[in-house]
C-alpha cells in the first residue's frame, strides 16, 4: 500500500491533466473519422451517382438508336405502303435521347468537350431542322425520308466520336475519382487507427486505474482488518469520537474499562458516558475553544492524566492520549485511554512509605540533636559549677576527684558535641564559611592547644616547614581547625611516648592545600584501612575504650572535608604509625590579612582587667550562678536577668558596659530583646551584646548579628571563653582604631557626618547652620552647669534635667558620642550611681571640646 | 385533428374496399390509345390476359405529385402521375418483381418490396404538361430523388425508366 500511495495522491494534479489531453484526442479523432466516415459516404455515393456504365450505355444507344431511325428509314423507303409510325417513333427515342445528352448533368463533362459540344450541335442541328418534316404529313415525309436518310448517315460519324469521347471521358473521370475515394479511404483508415490507438491507450489506462483502485481497495481492506484488530486486542480503551463528540470507536478494552457495552455507547455523547460530573464542564468548553479556534491544549500533547468514570459511577484516574485525524465524515478525536488506577495506587503507597521512612529518619535525627542538645545544658551546669568548686579550698583527695569529674565531663561534651556536629552534617546545616584567615595560625593554635595532652602520653608534636602561600588564603577556619584536631587528636590517642607532626604544602599549580597528621603509633590494619572513616568504628575496642572515643572522629573529618570540597585519606601500617592526609581548597589571597598583635593565649594570661558592669540575661538558673559566679571572680559588677523582658527593662534603665545575652528564653528570647534595645533610647542601646548559645550555626551567627549582637559565646561557659570575650570588649572599648570581630561601636565616632548630612538636607544649608550655631552657644553655656561639683552645690534633679536635654539636641546633630556619653550620665543619675559622675564629667569635658571643634568647622565651612 | 386523420382512415378504407371491389369486377377497358400494358402474373385483366390502360384510365386514378430535379433535366422538375404501388393494388398485385421496357427496349427489374420502389410514381404530367415521347413520354417512373439520398443511387436511377410502355409482373 505504502508503495502505491504515492503515486495515487499525485494523481488528482497531473491525471486531470491526463485526462483532458486524452479526452481532448479522443475527441479530435472521432470527429475527424466521422468528417472522413462522411467524406468517404459522399465520394462512394458519388461513386455510385456517377456510375457510368448506365451513362457509358446511354451515350453507346445514342448510336444504337440512330441506327435504328436510319433502318426504320430504310424500311419504309423500300415499303412505300408501309405506315410511318416506326420512323417518327425512332426519331422521337432517338430526338430524347440527344436531348438527354444535351440537358442531363451526366454529360456536362462531355458537353464542356469542343469536339464532343460540336458533334452534339452538329447532330442538335440536324434534329431541329428534321423535326418539320418529321411532323409533317406521311406523304411529305415519305418524299422527304431518302433525304433524310443521307443527312442522317452524315451523322454516323459524329454520333459515333461522341460515344467514343465519352467513353474517354468517363474513363478519365471514373479514374479521378477512384483515386480520390482512395486518398479518402486512406485518410479515414488512419483517422480510424488513430482513434483506435487513442481508445486503446484509455482502456489500457483504465485497465491500469481499475487495477490500482483494485489493489488499493486491497490493500486498504487489510488494512483495515489490521487497524481493526489492533483497536480490538488493545491493552488500552480506545474511543473515537467525531467533531459532535458521538462515540464512533469503543474497543474491547474500552468495554472492560468503562463497564459498557459497545451498543450501549455507539453513537452516545462521549460527555455523559465516560466523563465524571466534575470535568464535564472543561470538556466541554475545551472542545468548543477547540472547535471555534483550533487551539489544542490537549489534542496532541501527549500523555495527560484525567479522570474518567466507569458505568457504575466510580471516578478512577486515565492516562490519556488524544489525536485528531481526517476521517471520510470528517474531523474525528482519537483518544487512547489507560486505567492508570493501580499504578497511581501503588505511587501513592511508595509515596507514604517513603514519607514514613523519611520521617521516621528525621525523627530518629532530630531525637539525636535533640537529646544532644539538652545533655549539653545539663553538663553546663555540671562543668560550671565543677569549676567553682575548684576555686575553693579543697583537700588534695577532693582536688583530685574533682580534677576526674572535670576530665570525665569534657570527655562526654566532646562526645555529644561530635554527635550534634554529625547530625547537623548530615543534615546539611553546616554553612562552610569563605573568610580570609591564617591557615599557618590555624595549624600552630591546634598545635599549642593539643600539646598538653599529648604531654600526657609522653608525645612530643613537630610541625612541618612553614608554607607561606598558607599565611593568608581564603577558606573555613573553624572547620580545618576541627578537622586538624580530631586528626591530631587521634593520633595522640593512638600513639604513646612517640612522634607527631603536622605538615601543611600547597600542591603545585593548585588552589589544594594538603595537610599531613604523621604518627608512628600503633598503626592501622590493612584490612581496617578502607572502614576507618566510617561512623562508630572502633579498632580496637578495649583500646578505644581506654582512650575514650565514640568512633565518631573520624567520620566526622570525612564529612567536614567533604563539605570544604576536600578528599581526605590515611596510609598506614601495624606497628609502624599512620599518615593522614587531607586536600582542602583554600584559595591564595592577593591581600595580606591583618593579624592580631596579640595572641589567644595571651588572652588567657591577662589576670587582671578593667572592672566592668555587665547585665547577664539568663533564663537557666544553673547557668546563671555559673556565670556570675565567674564574672564576679573577674571582679566584674553583674546584675542578673531572668528572662528577656527583665533584661529589657534593665538595659532601658541603666547603662552597663556589656550585655551577655541567653538567646533560647521563653516569653522573650535573646534576639527579640537585642532588637528592643538597639531599637530604642535606651541607655543600652549602643553597649555590646554578646550571645549565649548553644546552637552556633552560620544561620543563627547571621541572625543573632542582624538583631545587633556583636559577638556569641557558644555554651557551655568556661572560666576562659569568658576572660578571652571579655577582653576583646574591653580592647575594643580602650583600643577604638583596633578592629576585631565585633563591629565598630557607634559611639566610637565624635559626630556622625551621616546624621549631620541629613539633618541639612532636610532643612537647608542656611537654618541648619544658624541651628547647629544655636546649640553649639547653648551647650556652651549649659556645659559649666553639668560639670557642677557634686560635693557642694548637687542638685541630682536638675542635673538629670541638663544631661537630658542636651542628650536629646546632640542627637540631632549627630553627636553620637556626646549623646551616648549623656545617656551613660543620665542612667546613672537616674539609678543614683553618682559614685560615676567625677568619671562622666571627665569624659563628657573630652568629648566635648572635641564635638565642639568639628561642629564649629561644619558651620566655618559653609 | 384527431378526428379528420380517423375520417382520413375512415375515407381511405372505404376507398380501398370500393376500388377492390371495382377491380374484383373487372377493370374498365381503354377508350383512348393504350400508352401502357401490364402483363405476367396478374389476376385482374381487361384484355385477354393483360391490364391495358390509356392516358383517362390513369388519370381517373389519385394522382400524385413529386418535385424533384433529376440528373436528366435541367431544374425542378413537377411531375405528376399514379404511384407506382397504387396500380399495382389496382391490378391486386402486392408482392413481387416489376420488369418495366421502354419504348427504345430500355429495360430494368424492381421488386416491389423495395422501399424506393414503394414511393416511385408513374409520371405522366411534366410541368402539368403531358409528355411526349421526344421528351421521355409518355410514361415516366419518377422518384423523389430530392428527398433523400437513398434515393440518389445508381439502382435508384437505373429504375428510373422513361418512355415506359410495358410492365411484366414476376411473383
Amino acid at each position: 500500500m505504502s508503495k502505491n500511495s504515492r503515486p495515487s495522491f499525485q494523481m488528482p494534479q497531473n491525471k486531470l491533466g491526463g485526462w483532458v489531453l486524452a479526452l481532448l484526442l479522443l475527441a479530435v479523432f472521432a470527429v475527424g473519422a466521422f468528417l472522413y466516415a462522411a467524406n468517404v459516404r459522399s465520394e462512394i455515393d458519388e461513386l455510385a451517382t456517377a456510375n457510368s456504365d448506365s451513362t457509358q450505355w446511354s451515350l453507346a444507344q445514342t448510336e444504337v438508336e440512330l441506327l435504328s431511325f436510319e433502318n426504320a428509314m430504310m424500311v419504309a423507303i423500300a415499303d412505300p405502303t408501309k405506315n410511318l409510325a416506326d420512323v417518327r417513333r425512332q426519331f422521337d427515342i432517338f430526338y430524347s435521347r440527344v436531348n438527354t445528352i444535351q440537358k442531363s448533368r451526366q454529360f456536362s463533362e462531355l458537353r464542356q468537350m469542343p469536339d464532343a459540344a460540336s458533334n452534339v450541335r452538329t447532330v442538335q442541328l440536324f434534329l431541329d431542322s428534321a423535326v418539320p418534316t418529321i411532323d409533317a404529313d406521311d406523304a411529305t415525309l415519305r418524299a422527304a425520308l431518302p433525304d433524310l436518310l443521307d443527312q442522317t448517315r452524315v451523322l454516323d460519324a459524329s454520333v459515333r466520336d461522341l460515344s467514343l469521347r465519352g467513353v474517354e471521358t468517363f474513363a478519365k473521370q471514373s479514374d479521378a475519382l477512384r483515386t480520390r475515394v482512395a486518398r479518402t479511404l486512406r485518410q479515414a483508415t488512419s483517422t480510424t487507427m488513430g482513434l483506435i490507438v487513442v481508445l486503446l491507450c484509455l482502456v489500457f489506462v483504465l485497465l491500469r486505474m481499475v487495477r490500482a483502485s483494485r489493489a488499493r481497495a486491497v490493500a486498504q481492506a487489510l488494512s483495515n482488518s489490521r487497524l481493526n484488530a489492533v483497536v480490538t486486542t488493545s491493552l488500552d480503551a480506545i474511543l473515537v469520537v467525531d467533531r459532535h463528540g458521538k462515540i464512533l470507536v469503543f474497543n474491547d478494552a474500552a468495554e472492560q474499562v468503562f463497564g459498557y457495552s459497545r451498543s450501549e455507547v455507539l453513537g452516545q455523547p462521549m460527555v455523559d458516558m465516560i466523563i465524571p460530573e466534575s470535568s464535564k464542564k472543561a470538556h466541554t468548553a475545551g472542545m468548543k475553544r477547540y472547535l471555534e479556534t483550533g487551539e489544542k491544549r490537549v489534542i496532541g500533547k501527549g500523555r495527560i492524566a484525567l479522570e474518567a468514570i466507569r458505568k457504575d459511577g466510580t471516578v478512577f484516574p486515565v492516562e490519556a492520549s488524544i489525536s485528531s485525524a481526517q476521517s471520510q465524515d470528517g474531523e474525528v478525536f482519537v483518544s487512547y485511554l489507560r486505567d492508570v488506577s493501580a499504578r497511581v495506587e501503588a505511587q501513592k503507597e511508595l509515596i507514604e512509605t517513603r514519607d514514613k521512612a523519611v520521617a521516621g529518619e528525621k525523627a530518629k535525627a532530630d531525637l539525636l540533636a535533640v537529646m544532644s542538645h539538652e545533655m549539653r545544658t545539663p553538663l553546663n551546669g555540671l562543668l560550671g559549677t565543677l569549676e567553682l568548686i575548684q576555686d575553693t579550698d579543697l583537700t588534695p583527695k577532693q582536688r583530685d576527684y574533682t580534677a576526674i569529674m572535670a576530665k570525665s565531663g569534657q570527655l562526654l561534651l566532646h562526645h555529644v558535641n561530635d554527635v550534634l556536629d554529625i547530625s547537623r552534617l548530615d543534615a546539611r546545616k553546616m554553612e562552610i564559611a569563605d573568610d580570609s584567615f591564617d591557615a599557618n595560625a590555624v595549624i600552630q593554635d591546634v598545635l599549642e592547644s593539643q600539646r598538653p595532652v599529648a604531654e600526657t602520653h609522653g608525645n612530643k608534636l613537630v610541625r612541618g616547614p612553614v608554607d607561606k602561600t598558607l599565611s593568608h588564603v581564603k577558606g573555613d577556619p573553624t572547620r580545618l581547625r576541627q578537622v586538624l584536631l580530631n586528626l591530631l587528636g587521634n593520633a595522640i590517642k593512638f600513639t604513646n611516648n612517640g612522634v607527631i607532626s603536622i605538615e601543611a604544602e600547597r600542591l603545585p599549580n593548585n588552589d589544594r592545600v594538603e595537610f599531613r597528621v604523621i604518627d608512628n603509633g600503633i598503626g592501622i590494619g590493612e584490612t581496617d584501612l578502607a572502614r576507618i572513616f566510617d561512623d562508630f568504628v572502633t579498632l580496637d575496642t578495649s583500646y578505644i575504650r581506654s582512650a575514650g572515643g565514640t568512633g565518631l572522629g573520624l567520620g566526622i573529618v570525612r564529612r567536614m572535608t567533604h563539605a570544604m570540597g576536600g578528599k581526605l585519606g590515611v596510609e598506614s601500617e601495624l606497628g609502624e604509625g599512620s599518615l593522614f592526609w587531607v586536600r582542602i581548597p583554600l584559595a591564595v589571597l592577593d591581600t595580606p590579612l591583618e593579624h592580631p598583635t596579640e595572641t589567644e593565649q595571651s588572652h588567657d594570661t591577662v589576670e587582671m582587667q578593667k572592672s566592668m558592669k555587665i547585665l547577664l540575661v539568663e533564663d537557666n538558673q544553673i547557668n546563671r550562678i555559673v556565670a556570675s559566679e565567674m564574672l564576679a571572680k573577674g571582679g566584674h559588677r553583674v546584675t542578673q536577668a531572668h528572662d528577656g523582658r527583665e533584661g529589657v527593662a534593665l538595659a532601658q534603665k541603666t547603662r552597663f558596659d556589656l550585655i551577655l545575652m541567653d538567646i533560647s528564653m521563653p516569653e522573650m528570647d535573646g534576639v527579640s530583646a537585642t532588637q528592643i534595645i538597639r531599637s530604642g533610647a535606651g541607655a543600652c542601646r549602643d553597649v555590646p551584646i554578646i550571645a549565649l548559645t548553644a546552637h552556633a550555626l552560620p544561620d543563627d551567627i547571621k541572625r543573632f548579628s542582624d538583631a545587633g549582637m556583636n559577638d556569641a559565646l557558644i555554651k557551655p561557659i568556661s572560666k576562659r571563653k569568658l576572660t578571652k570575650i571579655l577582653s576583646q570588649v574591653h580592647d575594643t572599648q580602650s583600643t577604638p582604631s583596633a578592629k576585631g570581630r565585633f563591629e565598630p561601636p557607634k559611639y566610637e565616632l565624635i559626630v556622625d557626618q551621616d546624621a549631620l548630612g541629613t539633618f541639612r538636607a532636610n532643612l537647608g544649608a542656611e537654618k541648619s547652620m544658624a541651628l547647629i550655631s544655636d546649640f553649639l552657644t547653648d551647650t556652651r553655656t549649659h556645659m559649666p552647669r553639668l560639670m557642677v561639683d557634686m560635693h557642694s552645690d548637687f542638685d541630682p534633679d536638675s542635673l538629670q534635667q541638663d544631661v537630658h536635654r542636651v542628650a536629646g539636641s546632640a542627637g540631632i546633630f549627630g553627636a553620637v558620642r556626646l549623646r551616648a556619653l549623656l545617656i551613660d550620665f543620665e542612667s546613672d543619675l537616674k539609678s543614683s550611681e553618682y559614685g560615676n559622675i567625677p568619671r562622666h564629667q571627665k569624659e563628657l569635658a573630652a568629648v566635648w571640646k572635641e564635638t565642639d571643634i568639628i561642629l564649629s568647622q561644619e558651620i566655618g565651612r559653609e | 385533428m384527431l378526428r379528420h386523420s380517423f375520417y382520413a382512415a375512415f375515407t381511405s378504407v372505404v376507398l380501398v374496399v370500393s376500388s377492390f371491389a371495382a377491380s374484383a369486377s373487372d377493370l374498365a377497358s381503354p377508350t383512348g390509345d393504350v400508352i401502357l400494358t401490364v402483363s405476367g402474373d396478374i389476376s385482374v385483366t381487361n384484355h385477354d390476359d393483360l391490364a391495358v390502360f390509356d392516358l383517362a384510365m390513369l388519370q381517373a386514378m389519385d394522382p400524385e405529385q413529386i418535385s424533384t430535379t433529376t440528373i436528366w433535366t435541367d431544374g425542378t422538375q413537377s411531375f405528376t402521375g399514379v404511384s407506382l404501388v397504387g396500380l399495382m393494388d389496382t391490378l391486386q398485385v402486392s408482392d413481387g418483381i416489376l420488369k418495366a421496357t421502354a419504348i427504345n427496349d430500355y429495360s430494368v427489374e424492381m421488386p416491389l418490396s423495395d422501399a424506393a420502389v414503394k414511393n416511385a410514381i408513374v409520371a405522366y404530367l411534366n410541368n402539368g404538361a403531358p409528355m411526349s415521347v421526344r421528351d421521355k413520354g409518355p410514361l415516366w417512373i419518377i422518384f423523389p430523388f430530392d428527398s433523400a439520398a437513398s434515393f440518389q443511387t445508381e439502382l435508384v436511377y437505373s429504375r428510373s425508366i422513361w418512355q415506359l410502355d410495358r410492365l411484366h409482373v414476376l411473383r
